[in-house]
């Protein structure tokens, strides 16, 4: 594989390249889905190719291709398309200089999660099914209720074999799994589920950890509360995120207005801008109260987005976005660096061989605070615990956001009162938001939510990034939706 | 990209490595993409692959495997793969229906007179020569064009793809179907320095859209959206754009198929036959239509069967996979997603909605007060089983006045149940755009009243 990669970084530059890199992946993924106790899925999928970019000129060419007898065609491919590039160019491309590396890296793996028996994993599934069911059998309904069950196991390997015309050659293997499961209760009038979705960097021993029967159970007895309860009172409430909302918060208004592609307008058209600017940096600027510590962190065990190097042959790092509050620093690739004068910050990524690499997040990661949750809840005269995330949209400019989330539990003089609500919605502008955050869980209740389908780019990459929060308090958040039924 | 014969001569040799009976797809893609930014080419990608899916079945068992690694040894691991899974799975609901033989026939039961024939459903795309106008030189070409369009203190980002596609289904009983076809899809966001924007797209599998005059529309628009004002919050009378308009309907479709009414996510349950929308909304999904996607079949082999959604806001008919017909004993309607196992159900690639009698430009011009909007942003679904949806005004939103555009407003978002806003159409465009969606549409503009704004970026 060395001697193939660097051979055609070899052509490459005898082409005429002033740098050109190459990445091959191969892309291993088994999974089973069962549907209300019945598997209607198993699968196993293999994508391997390889993706070639070429700069020439101070432009870019990217192709990409799965047969390994053509690779030679693709550097040239990449080639001619970087030259086509050169005739609507504004000013070269200024990559971020780095360091030659030779590295190999493995995700840490106790148990190899395709040598696990088909006959177990289906046995984990068909017992989260029972787990459900035993639960709904027991409850009484006030009225009639259908249910639904949903299970689905998959893991992922990728093995990265990168090389450029600096010398490169790095060769990563990663390993992933999901443990997905869901309780849906189903009335004449509504439809209300509670779900558990994880995706975590490891071993099968991910998926031993999450112990999804006993979170079956769980899920099974809030949703049939939740399909009889009413709707989350609306107006203006303290509320506590717990890490399973709190993931997308960080997503949406932390992870993608700091990336510094974003903020230079490359994603104008589709993914869209931010609204933090260059000139916010090195200042910085308020971007939360005093507990907000946020870093983009590459090392973080079971991470989605850890890694030794990333797609542009750059070390992992660890980068302050936001610390005390206050605006810190981008998420940078090599092309993506430069303009603000700084290195890049190892977050060059791309999601398959298809693709380029792009600034993608890594671990989006909220350090945790001091608080138990009792004390969170505790500072609480009324309002809410927001769990899980069921519905997002903000901004072009990543101001305006509004989520809903699966289930409300209300608070009542500093103590959950037991009473939990459907279909919270709440809303608010990013800095404002965050800024109203007065109480942070400490690092036991520190939790890492791996999210596999983080769309950017066009052509759309769906990529797998991973943030770790504590619930966390704020105050005066707009709940609901008035006047709209 | 595979060719009928090669993709023939590839489904026979792997459906031949099992005893099973087996069903094979074969996506065959060479894509080209030319993306810009700040007026500059920003990214400029060809991406080649050709990927086999292979679905092993005993009874009600059934097993997939799938790999784009297509030499022999490739194969031969694939076939093994999915043989060696079957033998584990247990007996699910589902027993393979068999890929039909040949584009248009109907299955067994079926009134041919619903389906469509196969002349219509033939893999008919024209000849077009949209690969040699839209080659990487060609793009970049038109590209420097375009951007010059952008007058001083605007910059133009956005996309110009040629997409070369072939799809090849087949198993080893003798069914064989290939369709290959290419489009062209393009969008850009015109900028200017004070942050206001203007938008335009077009996609098409025919003839080549004029990307220049593309380029100007949004350099227009966006130079008619400087020094915005903020529209108040509440219900407002609003003309949507066919592109805004689409993405509402995106959402109305995803809605309209069994699967999502079996698991309780459907707003249509127990609706079909009943009035749910205004009676000046009918709804299609039509492969036959020349001016949309021409894949003859579905991913499960049936052939695409024009089909009414929503006629004068009655729900006529829902869209069925193989899974979810066998389930309710009814045909399947032609329009199964690629996934593995029915995960995705059915979805409606092909809309058209029914166009009305006024232009686009009569609906604003009698309209005495309301807003303009060219595109939504993030929309999303809040409750889909009150079709409640959330998203954001972007590139362009504009104050109506006396049949006139007026003022632009800034970013505003809106929650809105369609089964409120489909009741609340008060006209219908009688000109269409094509718009992307799942596929591609045809969508008209609409007035609606009463629509609510809700928050304000």
């Amino acid at each position: 594989m060395k001697e193939m990669l660097t051979q055609a970084m070899a052509l490459a530059r005898s082409l005429g390249a002033d740098f050109a890199d190459v990445r091959l992946k191969d892309i291993r993924i088994e999974g089973l889905r069962m549907e209300a106790g019945v598997l209607v899925a198993a699968t196993t999928t293999r994508s391997c190719g390889y993706g070639v970019r070429v700069y020439a000129g101070g432009a870019m060419g990217f192709a990409a291709g799965s047969e390994l007898d053509k690779l030679e065609d693709t550097v040239r491919a990449a080639f001619d398309i970087a030259r086509a590039s050169l005739s609507l160019m504004n000013a070269p491309a200024v990559l971020d200089e780095k360091t030659a590396a030779q590295a190999e890296y493995q995700t840490p793996v106790q148990v190899d999660p395709f040598a696990v028996p088909f006959t177990e994993k289906l046995a984990l599934l068909e017992l989260c099914h029972h787990c459900m069911h035993g639960v709904w059998e027991g409850h009484a309904f006030a009225a009639p209720v259908r249910f639904k069950t949903m299970g689905n196991l998959e893991a992922r390997s990728d093995e990265v074999f990168f090389a450029d015309t600096d010398g490169s050659y790095i060769v990563q293997k990663f390993v992933q799994n999901t443990g997905n499961i869901a309780a849906t209760c189903i009335s004449d009038a509504d439809a209300q589920t509670r779900k558990y979705i994880n995706v975590v960097r490891g071993g099968w021993e991910a998926i031993t950890a999450m112990d999804l029967p006993q979170i079956a159970h769980k899920l099974a007895q809030e949703a049939a509360v939740i399909i009889e309860a009413e709707d989350c009172p609306s107006g203006e409430f303290d509320v506590i995120l717990t890490p399973r909302q709190m993931f997308l918060q960080i997503h949406e208004s932390v992870g993608h207005p700091t990336e510094l592609d974003r903020v230079l307008g490359s994603e104008a058209a589709f993914a869209g801008r931010s609204f933090i600017s260059t000139d916010d940096y090195p200042g910085g600027f308020k971007y939360g109260s005093e507990l907000v510590n946020i870093v983009a962190d590459a090392h973080c065990p079971g991470g989605l987005g850890t890694f030794a190097y990333d797609d542009e042959g750059v070390p992992a790092q660890n980068v302050p976005l936001i610390t005390k509050g206050q605006f810190v620093g981008f998420q940078t690739s090599r092309a993506f660096s430069r303009p603000v004068g700084i290195n890049s910050g190892g977050a060059g990524l791309s999601d398959g061989w298809r693709n380029l690499p792009i600034v993608r997040m890594t671990n989006i990661n909220m350090l945790p605070g001091d608080q138990t949750m009792d004390e969170l809840i505790a500072g609480i005269e009324y309002g809410f615990i927001f769990d899980e995330n069921k519905s997002w949209s903000i901004d072009d400019l990543r101001i305006n956001f509004q989520f809903a989330c699966e289930i409300a539990h209300e608070i009542k003089d500093g103590k959950r009162t037991g009473r939990v609500f459907k279909n919270p919605i709440y809303s608010g502008k990013t800095t404002e938001f965050w800024a109203s955050c007065d109480g942070v869980g400490n690092a036991d209740t520190w939790e890492l939510v791996g999210v596999p389908n983080c769309g950017k780019g066009q052509p759309m990459q769906m990529m797998r990034v991973s943030h770790g929060s504590s619930p966390s308090r704020f105050r005066n958040v707009k709940v609901g939706v008035q006047d709209v039924r | 990209m595979l060719d009928k014969k090669s993709a023939a001569a590839l489904i026979e040799k792997v459906t031949a490595m099992t005893k099973n009976y087996a069903q094979a797809r074969v996506i065959s893609t060479q894509a080209g993409s030319t993306r810009f930014a700040k007026s500059e080419i920003s990214q400029n990608v060809s991406v080649t692959d050709t990927t086999l899916t292979l679905t092993v079945y005993n009874g009600k068992k059934e097993a997939t495997a799938s790999t784009n690694v297509l030499t022999d040894a490739g194969l031969a691991q694939l076939a093994a793969d999915a043989d060696a899974l079957l033998a584990h799975v247990p007996e699910g609901e589902y027993e393979a229906f068999p890929y039909p033989q040949a584009c248009g026939n109907a299955p067994t039961g079926e009134d041919s007179q619903s389906v469509a024939t196969c002349d219509q459903l033939k893999n008919s795309q024209p000849p077009n020569d949209l690969r040699q106008k839209f080659s990487t030189a060609e793009r970049a070409a038109l590209l420097k064009a375009g951007v010059a369009q952008a007058e001083s203190g605007y910059s133009a980002s956005g996309a110009l793809v040629l997409n070369e596609q072939a799809v090849a289904l087949g198993d080893n009983r003798g069914a064989f179907n290939y369709a290959a076809y290419n489009d062209v899809a393009f969008n850009t966001v015109v900028t200017s320095d004070c942050g206001a924007d203007g938008a335009a797209e077009a996609c098409s599998y025919t003839a080549a859209p004029d990307i220049v005059a593309l380029f100007a529309r949004a350099q227009q628009t966006a130079k008619a959206a400087r020094n915005p004002v903020e529209a108040e919050l509440g219900a407002h009378t609003v003309v949507l754009s066919p592109v805004a308009f689409g993405d509402l309907m995106y959402f109305l479709s995803m809605t309209l198929n069994a699967k999502a009414i079996d698991d309780g996510y459907s707003f249509a349950a127990g609706k079909l036959g009943q009035r749910v929308f205004g009676a000046n909304l009918t709804v299609h999904d039509d492969a036959t239509h020349p001016d949309l996607r021409p894949l003859p079949f579905d991913f499960e082999g049936n052939p695409r069967r024009p089909l009414t959604l929503i006629e004068n806001g009655v729900i006529r008919n829902v869209l069925y996979d193989n899974r979810r017909a066998q389930k309710h004993g009814v045909t399947p309607t032609g329009h199964a997603a690629p996934g593995f196992g029915g995960m995705m159900g059915a979805f409606a690639a092909n809309l058209i909605v029914d166009a009305g009698s006024q232009s686009l430009a009569e609906i604003i011009a009698s309209t005495p007060r309301g807003i303009y909007i060219n595109e939504f942003h993030y929309t999303n679904f809040v409750n889909p089983r009150k079709l409640q949806i959330t998203g954001l005004t972007r590139n362009g939103a504009f104050r109506i006045q006396d049949g006139k555009l007026g003022a632009p407003i800034s970013t505003v978002r809106f929650t809105e149940s369609l089964l409120d806003a489909f009741n609340n159409i008060t006209a219908i465009s009688s000109d269409h755009e094509k718009v992307s969606g799942m596929g591609v549409t045809l969508m008209p503009g609409v007035r609606i009243e009463g629509f609510h704004f809700t928050s304000k970026a």
